[in-house]
C-alpha cells in the first residue's frame, strides 16, 4: 500500500524535542527524512540532558569534536533515539562553504527544509527561503524558532522557560503552591508546539500538490504554546481576571479532584459532574447515606462544603490502589483515573492493547520501549519503525545516489571535513 | 491586509460534530482556511455552558471558552439523534471531505452515523473520531474528562511539588494535544486522498497522545526502570528552576554544561561573595548540594530585575526567561511587535483582544476571518442556499426541534 508522504524528501536540521519530533511525524507517514548533521555540534544526538542524581559527571560527548567514528556511532542517548526515529543520516558540516553548496544540491532534490537553528544562522549561511527558492522554486521552507523574529529573537530558551515566558507555569499549581514549586518537570510545549509544526507543513504540501506552489513557514514556539492557554487569556482580555492556580478542583463540578490511594505517592483523580453520577458514586463507594447528607445533596451544596466532601472521598480512596479506584468507578460509569507514573505507562493495558508501544534493538543501548506513532491511520502510514540512525549512517546513499559524486570526491570532501 | 490571498484549505469542508475533546481540531482546521461547519444541538452546544463568561455571567452567547475554540468556524443547529436531523446530516456528509466527532465510543454507531454508514455516503470522507482513549481496547468505554487523560497519560505526576499531591495544567490540556493529534491525522489523510481518492478513519485517543506528551517515562522505565517523581520546575542541573527576584521571578536553566559556565560569568557580574569550587563544575556535584546553591542564586536574582536577570543570562547563553502572567505576557515588546494579539469583534461580547494562529505561512496566510457563530448564525445560508431547503421545510424542522 502507497505511504501518504512517499516521495517527499524532507532536510531535517533540527535538535533538541521540538524539532526532531515534528520531522518524525513526517517520517511516520513515509516520507524520507534525512538528518542533516555534523560532528561539529553533536547537541542532543551525544546526550544533551544532564546526567540522572548518582551518575556522575557532565553529559558525555557533549559538543566534543575529536570523537572517532566509532565514538560517534555509540553516541545516541535515549533522548535522542526516542524523535529521530525512521530517519536517515547525513554528516554535512554546514560551517563550511563548500557544505552550503553540497546542501543546495540537495535543496534542489528535496521537497521540505526545516530548520529550529539558532535565529538567522541559515540567512548568515545564506541557506534562508529567499535564497534557497531560487534553487527550487516550490520548496517549503521552515523555522522553528523559540520566540522569532523580534526583539528577543536571539534568546535562547528550553521548553520548561517558555512554560514560565507563556503564562502556563503561573497558573499551574495549588491555590497554595509558592511560584517557585508551580510547573512542571517537563517540556510539554515542545510535543504541542513541534505536532503543530508538522501540521503546518501538511497544510503547505497540500496546497502545493494544488498549485505547485511553495512558501516560507514560521512557527514560533512560544506562539504555539500560549494558544494553549486561549480561554484563560480571554478571561484577561475580556474581564480584566489574572487566572491564579486553582489545583484540581473545578469551579463548576464537586467532587472534582485528585485523592491519595494505598501506597507511597499514590493518587487517583474523580470528576463527578451532575446528580445521577453523584449517586451512583455514593452506591459504588459503598455510602448511600452521602447521597441523603445535606452537606452533599446538590452540586451548589458539594460545592460550598467541598472540603469535607473531599475529605471524606480521601479516607475511601485510600483503601485502594489508584487502578482499583478508576476499575470500581468506571464500572459504575463515572470518570475516574490513575495518576500513572512511568512504571504505570509502561505496564498500561490499554497502550498495550492498541499496540500504542514499539521496541527497538538500539545496538548500544540495548532492546528500548518507545511511544509509536500518535494515532493509528487505516492507510498510508509504516508499518514498521526503524531505530534512529548513526551519523552519517546513509552518507553513501546521499552522496552518490542523490548527488551522484565519485568515491574520490568524497574522499576529498571527508578530509576536509566537510563531510563531518 | 491579504484578503485576495489563498488559504492552505481553502478548499477544504468539514462538519464539526464536537462537544469538548476535538473542539481546538476543527479551529486549527479553520485557521488553514478550511470551511468548518460547527453543528450543535438546538439547545446549544456543552461548551456553551462552560466558563469563563464574559462578566461572570452565564449565557448562550457569553461563554469566552465557546468563543476560543470556534473562531473561524461557521454554525448551524441540528439534532442528530432524531431521524429527521441524521438524514440532513447524510445530505451533508456528501458535500463536505472531513468528519470531527468526540461523543464516547459507539454513540455514532448508536444513531446510525459511523464510519461504515457515512464512507457508503462519501467514499471520500474522512471521519476523526477523538475519545478518551481510542475506538479499541479493555479502557475505550471509560469516561475521560481532562482531568482523567491527564492523569493516566502521566503528566500530572510529574507536575506540582514534590512533597505534595500531582497538579493539574491550566486550561483543557488533553483536549488541546488530542485535537492537535487529530489535524496531524486528518491532513495526512487528506494528502493521501488526493492520489488514492479514498478517504479513511482518523482513530484518535487522548490517552496515547498524552502518553507522548507526558515525557520520557515509558523510554526511560524500559531502558532504567527508574520511576520519576515531580520536583515543581526544577528540571535537569542545578540551578534548573523558577526564582525569585526583585520585581517577580525568573525561569533560569543550567542544563548543558556551557549553560553553567555562562551562568557562572553572570554570578560574578553580580559581585557576589562567594567563592565556586572545581567541583561545582560538576552537575552532579550541584544536584547534590542543591539548596546551597539555589541559595546563592536566590541571593543574586533578588538583586535585579527580572529582565535585567533575563538580558544579563541570554547575552552569556544561559537559557532564561521572566516568569509572566496572562498581563505581563500580552504587555511583553517582543509579543506587541510580532502582533501576535488582535483585535476582534464579536456581536455580544464586544471588540476584545484575540491571539492570532501561531503557525505565519507566507503564501497562504493564517487569518481569523470571523468570531465564533452565535447559535444557529449560519443556518439560513447552509440550509437555504446550500442544500436549497424551502421556507416550509426550516419551519418545519424548527418547530420538530430538529435546527
Amino acid at each position: 500500500m502507497a505511504l501518504t508522504l512517499q516521495g517527499i524528501r524532507v532536510l531535517d536540521i533540527t535538535d533538541a524535542v521540538a524539532g526532531p519530533f515534528a520531522t518524525m511525524l513526517l517520517a511516520f507517514c513515509g516520507a524520507e527524512v534525512i538528518r542533516v548533521e555534523s560532528r561539529r555540534h553533536l547537541g542532543f544526538r551525544g546526550g544533551a540532558v544532564a546526567p540522572r542524581r548518582g551518575a556522575g559527571g557532565p553529559a558525555r560527548h557533549e559538543n566534543r569534536v575529536d570523537q572517532t567514528m566509532a565514538d560517534t556511532e555509540a553516541m545516541m542517548s535515549p533522548n535522542f533515539l526516542r524523535f529521530n526515529l525512521d530517519k536517515l543520516s547525513m554528516a554535512l558540516n554546514l560551517t563550511q562553504p563548500e557544505a552550503r553548496e553540497i546542501f543546495k544540491n540537495l535543496v534542489r532534490v528535496s521537497d521540505v527544509v526545516v530548520d529550529n537553528l539558532s535565529f538567522g544562522v541559515m540567512q548568515q549561511w545564506g541557506l534562508d527561503y529567499s535564497a534557497l527558492s531560487q534553487i527550487k522554486n516550490d520548496i517549503i521552507v521552515v523555522s522553528m524558532p523559540s520566540l522569532g523574529k523580534g526583539p528577543h529573537e536571539h534568546w535562547t530558551t528550553w521548553g520548561m522557560n517558555l512554560l514560565s515566558y507563556t503564562g502556563f507555569a503561573y497558573s499551574w499549581g495549588h491555590p497554595e503552591t509558592p511560584m517557585e514549586e508551580r510547573s512542571a518537570s517537563n517540556y510539554y510545549g515542545d510535543y504541542t508546539a513541534g505536532m503543530k509544526t508538522t501540521s503546518a507543513i501538511l497544510a503547505a504540501l497540500y496546497h502545493r500538490a494544488k498549485t505547485g506552489e511553495g512558501q516560507y513557514i514560521e512557527v514560533s514556539q512560544a506562539e504555539a504554546t500560549v494558544s494553549l492557554l486561549g480561554p484563560l487569556y480571554l478571561d484577561y482580555f475580556i474581564n480584566s481576571r489574572i487566572a491564579q492556580p486553582r489545583g484540581n478542583r473545578n469551579p463548576q463540578f464537586a467532587p472534582y479532584n485528585s485523592y491519595p490511594c494505598k501506597g507511597e505517592d499514590r493518587w487517583c483523580v474523580i470528576a463527578i459532574f451532575n446528580e445521577d453520577e453523584w449517586h451512583r458514586f455514593c452506591n459504588a463507594v459503598g455510602s448511600p447515606n452521602w447521597a441523603e447528607d445535606p452537606r452533599f445533596q446538590s452540586m451548589e451544596a458539594r460545592l460550598q462544603n467541598v472540603n469535607e466532601l473531599d475529605e471524606n472521598i480521601g479516607k475511601w480512596t485510600r483503601q485502594y490502589t489508584p487502578h482499583q479506584v478508576m476499575k470500581i468507578l468506571q464500572s459504575s460509569g463515572i470518570a475516574a483515573g490513575a495518576v500513572q507514573n512511568s512504571e504505570d505507562l509502561y505496564f498500561d493495558l490499554q497502550l498495550r492493547s492498541r499496540g500504542h508501544m514499539i521496541e527497538i534493538d538500539t545496538g548500544q543501548n540495548g532492546i528500548i520501549t518507545f511511544d509509536g506513532p500518535p494515532l493509528q491511520l487505516s492507510a498510508g502510514q509504516k508499518t514498521r519503525t526503524d531505530c534512529a540512525p548513526r551519523l552519517g549512517e546513509q552518507n553513501d546513499y546521499v552522496y552518490k545516489q542523490l548527488l551522484g559524486l565519485s568515491s574520490a570526491e568524497i574522499d576529498r570532501l571527508t578530509k576536509n571535513q566537510v563531510i563531518f | 491586509m491579504t484578503d485576495n490571498s489563498t488559504s492552505a484549505l481553502d478548499s477544504v469542508r468539514v462538519l464539526d460534530l464536537t462537544e469538548e475533546r476535538g473542539l481546538y481540531a476543527g479551529k486549527m482546521l479553520a485557521d488553514f482556511g478550511a470551511d468548518v461547519i460547527k453543528i450543535e444541538k438546538p439547545e446549544g452546544s456543552k461548551a456553551r455552558r462552560t466558563g469563563p463568561f464574559k462578566d461572570d455571567v452565564p449565557g448562550l452567547e457569553n461563554s469566552l471558552y465557546f468563543l476560543y475554540f470556534n473562531t473561524n468556524k461557521r454554525g448551524i443547529t441540528l439534532d442528530v439523534d432524531m431521524p429527521a436531523g441524521q438524514d440532513i446530516f447524510k445530505q451533508l456528509v456528501k458535500r463536505v471531505d472531513v468528519v470531527i466527532e468526540d461523543a464516547e465510543v459507539g454513540r455514532m454507531q448508536s444513531i446510525g452515523l459511523d464510519y461504515p454508514v457515512i464512507r457508503e455516503l462519501n467514499p471520500g470522507i474522512i471521519m476523526a473520531s477523538v475519545t478518551g482513549f481510542g475506538q479499541t481496547g479493555p479502557y475505550r468505554n471509560y469516561k475521560a474528562p481532562d482531568i482523567v487523560s491527564f492523569a493516566m497519560g502521566g503528566l500530572m505526576n510529574a507536575s506540582g511539588p514534590a512533597d505534595e499531591a500531582p497538579v493539574v495544567a491550566p486550561s483543557v490540556q488533553s483536549y488541546y494535544s488530542a485535537s492537535i493529534a487529530s489535524v496531524y491525522g486528518i491532513l495526512a489523510a487528506l494528502f493521501l486522498r488526493m492520489s488514492t481518492g479514498e478517504g479513511q478513519l482518523v482513530d484518535v485517543s487522548a490517552h496515547e497522545v498524552m502518553a507522548i506528551f507526558s515525557g520520557n517515562g515509558l523510554m526511560s522505565y524500559s531502558n532504567t526502570a527508574q520511576i520519576a517523581r515531580r520536583n515543581g520546575s526544577q528540571f535537569g542541573a542545578v540551578p534548573g528552576r523558577i526564582y525569585p527576584c526583585m520585581d517577580g521571578y525568573v525561569h533560569i536553566l543550567t542544563v548543558r554544561p556551557n549553560h553553567w559556565q555562562g551562568f557562572l560569568e553572570v554570578l560574578r557580574m553580580g559581585n557576589l561573595d562567594m567563592s565556586v569550587g572545581e567541583e561545582w563544575n560538576n552537575a552532579g556535584f550541584r544536584n547534590s548540594n542543591v539548596d546551597i546553591i539555589d541559595a546563592h542564586v536566590t541571593e543574586f536574582t533578588m538583586t535585579r530585575t527580572k529582565m535585567e536577570i533575563t538580558e544579563l543570562c541570554q547575552a552569556k547563553g544561559v537559557p532564561c526567561t521572566p516568569v509572566n502572567t496572562p498581563l505581563e505576557f500580552a504587555r511583553d515588546s517582543h509579543v506587541k511587535e510580532r502582533g501576535l494579539i488582535i483585535k476582534i469583534e464579536h456581536p455580544v461580547i464586544g471588540r476584545h483582544s484575540y491571539f492570532s494562529p501561531p503557525y505565519r505561512l507566507s503564501k497562504t496566510p493564517c487569518r481569523i476571518r470571523r468570531s465564533a457563530p452565535l447559535l444557529g448564525e449560519h443556518n439560513r445560508e447552509v440550509y437555504y442556499g446550500e442544500l436549497g431547503h424551502t421556507d416550509k421545510e426550516l419551519a418545519k424542522l424548527k418547530s420538530a426541534g430538529i435546527i
